[in-house]
């Protein structure tokens, strides 16, 4: 069962503003315009928060993206559709995502 | 699979975490690119030869394309923190593009500038790329001061309507001066002025002969005393120092000749595309119209940089060490020597240890 939270449909990719930077086996977010790139100027993300992240092309959706990770990592369907949800508000939020039409 | 609180971090946790893989595996994390040596100035201080601020007609700079070309590289093979130096870096009739190009990679980017030259094309790539921060030298508070150290009439007060520029547009801005004996009394003018306009201010006394070995600017050079001295006035900065030394003091003693990150995980570029592991530091370099960035990091030459030589022994186990300033650059160009350490920095560290010793007596005091 799914959590509520997570809106399957929605397909996302990285905000223009934002450039990723894979370095010394991090994950970082440069936000490089707009508000953003004034106040704070990266981001990291865990190795979780990265295969979500290299998941969000555009092209996958949420659900799909959901799929995948279920199958990378050994955890129960209900926590990491938690997980996503709560991680997918938080770079909504920073406007480090953007959402694609489907 | 947790990729909730901590999925999107910043700050201190991961700078923790993120530098010793960069030591380990000599990341070229930090660099500075000297876009032109050419400037509008002409102060007396300044380390750049005198023949190479007007421009030399034998050392072309590179264009445009090899600058974007060279972003690349130094991006891909781990560059996050890039300087851009010069001589004047708005000189530059393609500032703009070279600058959007190093944003538009993922790089955070710095820009030293002296303030004279910000036009509205320069505040406009900065509203849409804004820069990590932007550094501008304050040599006076007053115009007869700064022009004494720049030689420029009118220069004050560009500089002036620079900072206010890029300030009301809320762009990280920083200010500093190199402490001279022409603005030595000017000193806490210029901190105010700074504290007024609204931007951090810092200052350092530590003048070198310029990089062709003219030795023209140490006849500026403030005495190691009086410089201490004005460090010392400001109780922030006092404790600041203080901290620091009681922090590297518990460090264990080293015996290499390289303490920072020269060569290790930084690098610099010349404005005709020299790479070196540090702009001080003379006789490795290599370039990049012959030979990619990735391959010169990785040669035998730079790997081996800093295995070249020892600490002077007078250094080795001193405990000033901390706080002298210690800089195998500005040892070479003191004696022509890196492994030749400096009267006047050891007269700083003197000075300083001795500083840190009163305030720490000072503080205890007020605490009984």
């Amino acid at each position: 069962m799914v959590s509520q939270a997570l809106e399957c449909d929605k397909i996302y990719c990285p905000s223009g503003q934002v450039v990723t930077r894979h370095i010394a086996d991090e994950t970082i977010l440069i936000p490089i315009s707009g508000n953003l790139a004034n106040m704070e100027r990266l981001f990291t993300l865990n190795d979780s928060g990265a295969s979500i992240w290299r998941l969000m092309d555009g092209k996958r959706s949420v659900q799909e993206i959901l799929q995948d990770l279920i199958q990378e990592f050994d955890v129960a369907e209900d926590r990491l559709a938690g997980d996503m949800a709560e991680f997918i508000d938080q770079l909504r939020d920073l406007d480090l995502i953007a959402e694609h039409p489907v | 699979m947790n990729c909730g609180q901590d999925a999107v971090a910043n700050g201190r946790e991961f700078f923790e975490r993120f530098y010793p893989k960069i030591l380990k595996n000599r990341i070229p994390v930090v660099g500075g690119i000297e876009l032109t040596t050419r400037c509008n100035l002409n102060c007396s201080h300044c380390y750049v030869s005198d023949s190479e601020r007007k421009g030399r007609p034998d050392q072309k700079e590179l264009t445009t394309r090899q600058w974007m070309d060279l972003i690349d590289q130094v991006t891909g093979a781990g560059c996050l923190f890039l300087l851009f130096t010069g001589g004047e870096v708005l000189l530059r009739p393609d500032f703009c593009d070279i600058y959007r190009h190093a944003c538009r990679n993922g790089l955070l980017v710095t820009v030293f500038t002296n303030g004279t030259l910000v036009t509205d094309r320069i505040l406009e790539i900065f509203d849409a790329y804004p820069p990590y921060s932007i550094e501008i030298s304050l040599y006076g508070a007053t115009a007869a001061t700064y022009e004494a150290v720049t030689g420029v009439a009118g220069s004050f007060e560009k500089c002036i309507q620079g900072i206010h520029r890029l300030k009301a547009h809320g762009f990280r801005l920083k200010l500093k001066t190199v402490v001279l004996t022409i603005n030595f009394d000017e000193l806490e003018h210029i901190e105010s002025l700074a504290a007024e306009i609204g931007a951090p201010f810092r200052f350092d006394a530590m003048i070198s002969a310029r990089l062709d070995g003219d030795p023209a600017p140490l006849k500026y050079r403030v005495n190691p005393k009086d410089a201490v001295r004005k460090e010392f006035s400001s109780r922030d900065r006092a404790k600041a120092l203080h901290d620091f030394f009681c922090r590297m003091n518990h460090q264990p003693v080293s015996t290499d000749l390289y303490q920072c990150g020269a060569g290790r995980n930084m690098f610099h570029i010349s404005p005709s595309g020299w790479v070196r592991p540090c702009l001080m530091v003379s006789g490795t370099s290599r370039n990049l119209l012959t030979e990619g960035f990735s391959k010169i990091w990785g040669s035998n030459d730079f790997k081996q940089f800093r295995d070249r030589g020892k600490a002077p022994v007078k250094c080795r186990e001193c405990d000033k060490k901390a706080v002298c300033g210690y800089c195998p650059g500005f040892f070479q160009l003191e004696s022509g020597q890196v492994e030749m350490s400096s009267e006047y920095l050891c007269d700083i560290g003197r000075e300083r240890k001795q500083a840190i010793l009163n305030f720490h007596l000072e503080e205890n005091k007020a605490c009984q």
